[in-house]
């Protein structure tokens, strides 16, 4: 346990180290309850190896990660159902399990962390979720059967359906179309607005303008900057700009959205 | 070279004190499964692997069973009462179905069938960040995928050993009576003779510990997937090969203490 810090998210000095690279290398941030902070970087810069350590998904090879003032080492799996009903994470590339049909893939997580449910009010959740996020799709298929946007979808709808204070997302509109995104969005405003604190790495302009009261720009595994989008846009450092004008130019290859993207980097 | 004859060297006993780390870990995590599945969770997984280890495999073992026990019985009867040793039949069949052939081969079947299977399966997960799904839900991958398969194999193994020695010793004697017709009455007397307790026991030890062994290879192997996917059929191999070897090694020691 760690002293009481009143941050949703704190890494200190965070090294992640592979045998043959280190894509994180010190990161220390800082991140309060109810904020939502926008993780930007080039492909490849250590964003997901970040957020996945930071969720204690992977482990950290030196340094400290508190989430909601606790510290995350080896748990027990007590301990580590406890942080997962706080903590909900998005993958870029939805990881559903395969082996499960969409309704096990969400009924699952509501078992472990909600075991007194009976089945009728798990039911109940499940059709709440995938109402919000609008799949019509039948829920006794296979992940395998869903399009990449609709696994997105559902991977979206599984990591909130307990409720976490903290999400956490890797890339949460990429494979997925312009109306899948503005669901993911809208879905996103609300959980802003209900005080859920969100990290979201993100290449999309439109998440990123609309929804980020911080952005954290990563390079070659370190931090360059963290700060309001003001902070961000003023930034000295060349690097920095260079990133933001990069990502979100790349951004705009897959999403079309060449028109807002301009002026979002006029505004940077 | 010389550089990575000596990385690989290095490599070896690390990764043995991972995998005896891995082995206890599953052992450890044991107690944790049984609760997860008192609260409605993980059954499914075990029972699956029942089904894919133990009943999908019975076909082929007796086969494998009623051929070799058949082979035996010809053989025995053909040469030993030559030299006036007909009677030792019962205790050659006993030795060689019970004590070695059910336990060996049954292994040898499951490492080939689903040791593959569960490396690749758990390997491919890692790659599509599957693992990482469930560690994200709150969901011990040791718990829920690793110690249920570990399960499924040693029980499945136990199983099909049982299975074997059925068509082993009693279904090789209906294939007998179209070579050399032999009384029932006589032949299962014979059988009843020859067994010992320790003919039972030592079967039945190595079934477990070849289970535990195959079981905890091929979920080690399958999770030790790093990143590519290239990486699951290498682990599938190492998964046949050191699951083979460990259960050799056993195999002679287990008999080797059963005789002393």
């Amino acid at each position: 346990m760690g002293e009481k810090t009143g941050t949703a998210l704190s890494t200190q000095n965070v090294i992640v180290a592979f045998e043959d690279f280190t894509p994180v290398r010190g990161i220390s941030v800082d991140i309060t309850p109810g904020k939502t902070v926008a993780v930007m970087g080039r492909s490849g810069s250590g964003k997901s190896t970040f957020i996945k350590a930071a969720a204690g998904i992977i482990p950290v090879t030196s340094g400290t990660v508190r989430v909601f003032d606790r510290v995350l080492g080896p748990l027990t799996n007590r301990e580590l159902l406890r942080l997962r009903k706080t903590c909900g994470f998005v993958f870029q590339d939805a990881a559903l399990w395969q082996n499960m049909s969409v309704y096990r893939n969400l009924a699952l997580p509501l078992e472990q962390h909600y075991p007194d449910l009976t089945k009728s009010e798990r039911d109940r959740k499940i059709r709440n979720a995938i109402d919000r996020i609008k799949f019509t799709d039948d829920l006794n298929l296979r992940p395998a059967s869903l399009s990449a946007g609709e696994a997105k979808l559902v991977a979206f709808a599984r990591a909130v359906l307990t409720e976490p204070e903290l999400l956490i997302l890797d890339e949460p509109t990429t494979f997925v179309d312009r109306t899948g995104v503005d669901r993911i969005l809208g879905f996103l405003r609300e959980l802003k607005e209900s005080g859920t604190t969100l990290v979201i790495v993100s290449h999309n302009a439109t998440v990123v303008s609309q929804l980020a009261d911080e952005i954290m720009v990563i390079d070659e595994g370190e931090l360059l900057v963290h700060g309001t989008p003001d902070v961000v846009a003023g930034s000295d450092n060349a690097l920095v700009r260079d990133i933001v004008s990069d990502v979100l130019d790349q951004a705009a290859t897959f999403d079309s959205d060449i028109l807002t993207l301009l002026g979002e980097i006029d505004n940077v | 070279m010389l550089d990575a004859v000596g990385t690989r060297v290095l490599r070896a006993p690390k990764e043995l004190v991972y995998a005896l780390g891995f082995m206890i870990e599953i052992v450890r995590n044991i107690p944790a499964y049984f609760r997860m599945q008192r609260r409605g969770g993980g059954g499914g997984v075990l029972k699956m692997q029942i089904l894919f280890t133990g009943v999908n495999a019975l076909s082929i073992v007796a086969v494998l069973s009623l051929a070799i026990g058949a082979v035996i019985i010809i053989q025995g009867l053909s040469v030993l009462p030559q030299l006036g040793q007909g009677q030792l039949i019962y205790t050659i069949l006993i030795t060689v179905i019970t004590r070695e052939l059910g336990p060996i081969l049954t292994a040898f079947i499951v490492i080939a069938r689903s040791g593959t299977a569960i490396s690749t399966e758990l390997g491919n997960m890692v790659v599509d960040h599957q693992i990482e799904a469930y560690m994200a839900t709150g969901l011990n991958p040791i718990t829920y995928l690793a110690v249920p398969r570990v399960l499924g194999v040693v029980i499945s193994l136990v199983l099909l050993n049982i299975y074997f020695n059925f068509f082993g010793l009693v279904g090789s004697f209906l294939v007998t009576q179209l070579v050399q017709p032999l009384a029932l009455e006589e032949y299962l007397f014979g059988l009843y003779g020859s067994v010992t307790l320790t003919d039972f026991v030592a079967s039945f030890v190595k079934s477990i510990v070849f289970g535990v062994l195959i079981g905890c290879v091929a979920t080690y192997q399958g999770l030790a997937v790093e990143r590519a996917g290239t990486e699951v059929p290498v682990r599938a191999i190492k998964s046949v090969g050191q699951g083979i070897t460990l259960t050799v090694i056993a195999n002679a020691a287990i008999t080797l203490v059963s005789y002393l």
